[in-house]
């Protein structure tokens, strides 16, 4: 119902926004190209460029179609343009006819996508309407015409293509987000639906992907502490990373190279960041916390650096060290008697930018660019809390109470935009996957 | 025959009852003694009881005076502790806070250095011409530098630090730029050419603060090409020489892994 309502809302915004954009950019149906930068298509600087999907015939048709506008539409890069029916009826050209590109121009469209069901997945045909020819045209594999998740998952990787056709860099659609429900470690999709349990029983903590999306490390309530664990997700297996102490054992990442596992173990009091090394089977310790926490490790991409959360100077702050432990720097700068904290850092995949959590009233989400090094308030309304960014480094997700009850949610850090991610109450501790899949693609001409 | 038995026996009964008297005197001479003796006995029963007594209150206190000692000890401790980890905690605030003031003196540096070479406009009659800029000061270069680092043209970053070194080989900056050179090797992936950074800068800055890193650095590096006795030196001599660094406590653990 809710997700029906967004999709609603998603279409109420597009109309709306048809009349505006079809007469702003009525000039690039001129005579002269509008200035701006061309990557195939043309459009305006700052301007999304606008699509419109053609209804797809055949049964999965109209699914195929939905997915594919909620995917560009959550690209935050894209217009989707959604028209109703009248207008689509004297947009869809008869059979044999040719496609009315003025008209089309006329709605506001840089891209018409149009696709058809072939027997073994989809052929879609890109149209750039201001030169009024084709311009992509692919052959899309699907696993089969059931409405099954890999089935939707792989429609999830058109889009992404498409979007790769239009800016020259594939979107998020084909990833997935994983996240604690009732001590329950979950999956969705990125568009929000396909939810599902991935293990049973309770006391899950703090996921996070390995660097080619095919398992999870987590920590788990045991009878000998917390324990760190990992999830195959192709077996759907569980195991224990090897040799973790009894005791505290929490917030676990993988190296970007996928080689080792770094997180908090207690010692007595406090607790320091550990590397699990797997060639010796044993524990380093990389933080000398002498006594604080030294927790939420995250790398930098080149996993040459460790952000992570210490409360070494009483109240829990950022830090930024080198992955050997050495060269500690503090990444969230503070004033002496603030009482305002930052937990939670997690290092973008471009690795421009940390977003953390701070405390100072409530929790709210921040950012901050390494370049510059100041710090940027991403939100305001209800308690935002633990941070992971999309593989894309630009969308969010996050745990906000921003709707009455705690769930996740997605933020556009460039456009602002927020949507709900989860509709199942009391979600938290989101990880977003790095980008699960290519599309099965056969480009046939162009 | 009879007669004369009777006799006997009665003779024999009454010299039996004479010593029986005497030895009932005897007997009753030595009860008394006895008496005397066992209350006397008693006496000295009662008072080492007396003495066990004393000397079992006096432990009783002296355990309880050692509980309290202990108590006070284990408060003092706590509060030692806690006053310790209080002041850690204060002098990392501090070093947080002296961090960013270095910085923020540094930037400011660099801007005033800025401002400083900002060329001078000359009026000529009849034209204007334009003073050669002054070069860029090590504050600058230093800014420069770890800017381009940050972005990740690493290159460019060792350009720039490179020209503070020979420009300013004295600056307070250089060994930073030293220490920043070697980063940005190894950002490049060229281990060997980060670790003879490193070693130059443990030759040539012994006093700076990037000394500790750098000869952990270098331990690893050397650990990593197979020199593990090279490497043991350099982190034994990183635990003696800075011992209460962060490096040193990582060295430590190093040292006692690969025993």
């Amino acid at each position: 119902m809710c997700r029906l309502r967004t999709l609603l809302v998603t279409v109420a915004v597009g109309v709306a926004a048809l009349s505006s954009s079809a007469s702003s950019q009525e000039d690039t149906t001129g005579n002269r190209p509008p200035p701006g930068v061309r990557l195939g298509l043309s459009y305006g600087p700052g301007v999304k460029p606008g699509v419109i999907i053609f209804p797809i015939d055949e049964t999965p048709g109209d699914s195929i179609r939905a997915i594919l506008q909620r995917d560009l539409d959550y690209s935050d890069r894209i217009n989707v343009i959604a028209l109703n029916d009248s207008s689509l009826r004297a947009l869809v050209p008869a059979s044999g006819k040719l496609i009315n590109f003025p008209l089309v121009a006329k709605f506001g469209a840089a891209l018409l996508i149009r696709a058809r069901p072939t027997a073994t997945g989809v052929h879609v045909t890109a149209y750039d309407i201001s030169a009024g020819k084709v311009f992509e045209t692919a052959d899309f594999a699907l696993p089969a015409r059931s409405r099954n998740r890999n089935w939707r998952f792989a429609v999830h990787g058109i889009s992404d293509e498409i979007e790769k056709w239009i800016l020259g860099k594939r979107g998020i659609a084909q990833s997935r987000i994983a996240y604690v429900s009732g001590g329950t470690l979950r999956l969705i999709d990125s568009d929000g639906a396909e939810s599902r349990a991935v293990t049973v029983g309770r006391g899950a903590l703090s996921p996070a992907w390995s660097p080619t999306g095919r398992s999870i490390v987590f920590s788990i309530l045991g009878n000998t502490g917390t324990q760190i664990a990992q999830l195959d997700l192709a077996t759907g297996r569980t195991r224990r990373i090897a040799r973790t102490p009894p005791g505290l054992n929490i917030t676990p990442v993988f190296h970007p190279a996928g080689s080792s596992v770094v997180f908090a173990h207690g010692f007595g009091e406090g607790a320091d960041l550990v590397l699990a090394d797997p060639d010796s089977g044993g524990l380093r310790r990389l933080t000398v916390g002498r006594g604080s926490d030294n927790t939420s490790p995250t790398f930098s991409p080149d996993g040459r650096q460790i952000s992570f959360t210490s409360g070494r100077s009483g109240r829990p702050q950022v830090y930024i060290m080198d992955a050997d432990g050495t060269n500690l720097q503090l990444l969230t700068e503070y004033d002496l008697g603030v009482r305002s904290y930052r937990t939670s850092p997690d290092w973008s995949p471009d690795g421009r930018a940390i977003a953390y959590q701070q405390q100072n009233g409530d929790f709210q989400i921040w950012k901050v660019d390494l370049r510059d090094r100041i710090p940027r308030q991403l939100t305001s309304e209800g308690e935002n809390e633990d941070p992971s960014w999309a593989p894309d480094g630009r969308h969010l997700v996050f745990a906000s109470t921003r709707g009455g009850t705690k769930q996740l949610w997605v933020l556009d850090t460039e456009s602002g935009r927020f949507r709900q991610l989860t509709h199942d109450s009391g979600a938290r501790l989101a990880a977003w996957s790095p980008m699960l899949g290519a599309a099965d693609t056969t480009r046939t001409s162009q | 025959m009879n007669k004369f038995f009777r006799c006997g026996s009665l003779a024999a009964l009454l010299s039996g009852c004479y010593a029986s008297n005497a030895d009932l005197l005897k007997v009753q001479s030595e009860v008394s003694e006895l008496r005397e003796v066992r209350a006397s006995g008693i006496s000295a029963d009662s008072a080492r009881r007396l003495q066990l007594n004393d000397i079992s209150r006096s432990l009783r206190a002296l355990t309880d005076s050692i509980s309290a000692l202990n108590s006070r000890i284990n408060a003092l401790r706590s509060t030692s502790e806690t006053e310790v980890s209080a002041l850690r905690q204060d002098i990392t605030q501090l070093q947080d806070l002296g961090g960013q003031s270095e910085q923020r003196l540094r930037d400011m540096k660099a801007t005033i250095e800025e401002t400083a070479r900002q060329p001078e406009t000359v009026a000529e009659p009849g034209r204007t011409t334009a003073a050669p800029a002054p070069r860029p000061g090590p504050a600058q270069l230093l800014q420069v530098g770890r800017e381009q680092l940050l972005r990740g043209s690493n290159a460019a970053a060792r350009t720039a630090f490179a020209d503070l070194m020979s420009r300013y080989p004295e600056s307070e900056f250089a060994p930073e730029a030293l220490f920043y050179t070697a980063q940005a090797f190894a950002a490049e992936g060229k281990p060997a050419a980060a670790d003879s950074s490193y070693a130059s800068l443990v030759t040539r800055f012994p006093s700076s603060r990037r000394i500790p890193t750098a000869l952990y650095k270098r331990a690893l590096h050397l650990a990593s090409a197979g020199r593990r006795t090279e490497s043991r030196r350099l982190l034994q001599d990183l635990v003696r020489r800075f011992p209460r660094s962060d490096e040193a406590a990582l060295a430590e653990e190093r040292l006692q892994s690969t025993r």
